[in-house]
């Protein structure tokens, strides 16, 4: 489904990310870890078009999405969840939803409509599945932390994504928290792939299937977790002690 | 509460249509100005209100919507007879002026398409974009300046003079019958009209699907280009409609007082425009016709019985407000009813 060939992005001579050879099947649920500073974000970030790469190709079924815009990509079912918390403050989590879901069910916008009621429908429906049904009217800069990181998700589940790539969704989280987010992703891994950046060990173990070491701008190590957790090397880079 | 807005809408309209029967004609003549600097002030709010896009460049929409309306307007209608250099007699033949109207639109949307297509898909934005329509709107200021004796059509530019005699805005059916709006009172039933009908239409615009993600795009960019939005095309859009209130207002400006000249692409002119749109408050549509109409009437008012001090205490009046009240009169407005919602 998802593709990268030598994939190379350098900041001026730094190499963030380094000759990447990725590959990703339909319906996996994917973690990428790695220390700080090892390209996962540079990677997300090229994947959904903000950052071109020095060298190298993304396919995405079937088709070189290399070189186009953000949006271009977003139009093609790869959404991205940032790191920080990325929603927009000063809407009410209803609108929040709204930006996401008309595009989705309506396609272009016109000046002068009103959007139909099945965007109305649409975003209850996700505020179910993020469970701040009773916030709706809320204004999501007051939101907790936690709850800002679901409306996130939230936002881009409306997109109904092909790829939803989940840059540390549980950064910042309490255990409850993380939990519940869990339980969310779980929900969601049935009917979309997904890539999910996290170092939270205890989450990764509750959701993936199917892990990604990454060092350097490169893979380390891939394989199921009990694998990750025994191999030296992984070791070696998380607590620094290279050989 | 969209009733509300309604009804009020209905009163303060019903209003402005009662008030040339209680005032004088210098004061009808007074308050068509302050309408059609409302509607400049309207423009600059869906643009920076709205999209949080701030364009220093409404000068120069304004400025040519006046010139075309002038040009067009005389070409078609008038007999010029040029004494010498820009001096010129005028023979006013009557017609109707839809086609200067449609001009004086047409243009600014054009000039605002392609410069919103260079600048917006080269993502020039923030300070840059500020810096570069501000640029323009000089540099259209420094070329009327310098066209003296040049002509479009048989009428000369008149450089620093600008162009005069320009007939008053007439409707009626072409060929058949026209109807000048030289009456001071029909003038600005037709401002009024105009205004009426911009702000319904920003209003419309804002409260559609579209008009959530020009909001979506002042709030989060980035999040917003995320979600398979092209953001340049909106902003290429919003700007153009934008244009065309700009344009609009500036073709009534130059049939308000017959005339138009490089004054029009003033920096000042465009600056006042923000200060109307930062006082009346922005993001709120209305508010731009607030401050316009609040800092006009404060200006001659005062320029009258201070005719040295006005400008200072006008400069302190717009300090206190931005300070004080960052979201300017609306923001107050909006503020009171909310809290009365929340006591009782």
């Amino acid at each position: 489904m998802l593709e990268t060939k030598g994939l190379t992005k350098e900041f001026d001579g730094f190499r963030a990310v380094d000759n990447l050879n990725f590959y990703l099947e339909k319906g996996e649920l994917h973690c990428i870890i790695g220390p700080n500073g090892s390209g996962k974000t540079t990677f997300f970030s090229l994947i959904s078009g903000f950052l071109k790469p020095t060298n190298g190709d993304i396919i995405f079924n079937n088709e070189k999405i290399t070189n186009l815009m953000p949006h271009q990509i977003a139009q093609r079912g790869i959404i991205r969840k940032f790191q920080v918390p990325n929603v927009y403050n000063f809407f009410t989590l209803h609108e929040n939803l709204k930006i996401p879901s008309q595009i989705k069910l309506e396609g272009k916008i016109l000046l002068f409509t009103r959007s139909s009621i099945k965007v109305g429908k649409k975003i209850d429906e996700i505020l179910e599945i993020i469970q701040l049904k009773d916030k709706k009217k809320e204004v999501a800069g007051e939101l907790s932390h936690g709850e800002m990181q679901w409306l996130e998700i939230g936002m881009t589940l409306a997109m109904e994504p092909s790829l939803l790539l989940l840059d540390e969704p549980t950064a910042g989280m309490t255990r409850d928290e993380t939990k519940k987010t869990a339980e969310i992703i779980r929900g969601i891994s049935n009917v979309t792939t997904i890539i999910i950046i996290e170092h939270d060990i205890q989450f990764i173990r509750e959701v993936s299937r199917k892990i990604t070491v990454m060092h350097n701008g490169s893979i380390l190590t891939e394989g199921p977790l009990e694998q990750i957790e025994n191999d030296e090397r992984v070791r070696n880079v998380y607590l620094g002690k290279e050989k | 509460m969209r009733k509300i807005f309604k009804n009020k809408f209905l009163i303060l309209s019903l209003g402005f249509i009662a008030l040339p029967l209680i005032l004088s004609t210098y004061y009808v003549n007074i308050l068509s100005l302050f309408l059609i600097m409302g509607i400049l002030a309207l423009s600059l709010d869906l643009i920076w209100g709205y999209t949080g896009i701030l364009s220093f460049g409404q000068g120069a929409f304004f400025g040519l919507g006046g010139y075309t309306y002038a040009i067009t307007a005389m070409n078609l209608m008038c007999n010029v007879e040029i004494r010498y250099l820009s001096h010129y007699t005028v023979i006013n033949q009557g017609g109707t002026t839809y086609i200067p109207i449609l001009l004086g639109i047409l243009l600014p949307v054009i000039l605002a398409t392609v410069l919103g297509y260079f600048l917006f898909y080269a993502r020039v934005s923030g300070v840059y974009f500020c810096i570069i329509t501000l640029s323009l709107t000089l540099i259209l200021q420094q070329i009327t300046m310098q066209l003296v004796e040049h002509q479009i059509g048989n009428i000369p530019l008149g450089g620093f003079n600008g162009i005069t005699y320009v007939p008053r805005i007439s409707i009626g059916i072409p060929l058949l019958f026209y109807y000048s709006l030289d009456g001071p009172n029909h003038f600005y039933y037709f401002v009024l009209f105009c205004s009426v009908l911009s702000l319904i239409i920003c209003k419309k615009i804002c409260n559609s699907p579209f008009g959530s993600i020009l909001t979506a795009i002042r709030d989060n960019e980035i999040r917003t280009e995320s979600f398979g939005y092209d953001i340049r095309k909106y902003k290429m859009i919003v700007f153009a409609i934008s244009g065309a209130l700009a344009g609009l207002s500036g073709l009534l400006y130059c049939s308000w007082g017959s005339f138009i000249s490089p004054w029009a692409f003033d920096f000042f002119l465009s600056a006042e425009t923000i200060i109307w749109v930062l006082i009346g408050g922005k993001g709120t549509l209305i508010g731009a016709f607030v401050g316009a109409f609040l800092t006009q009437f404060l200006e001659n008012l005062l320029s009258d019985i201070l005719i040295y001090y006005w400008l200072l205490i006008m400069g302190v009046v717009f300090i206190v407000i931005v300070l004080l009240f960052p979201k300017g009169i609306m923001g107050i407005i909006y503020g009171l009813k909310r809290s009365n919602l929340k006591s009782s």
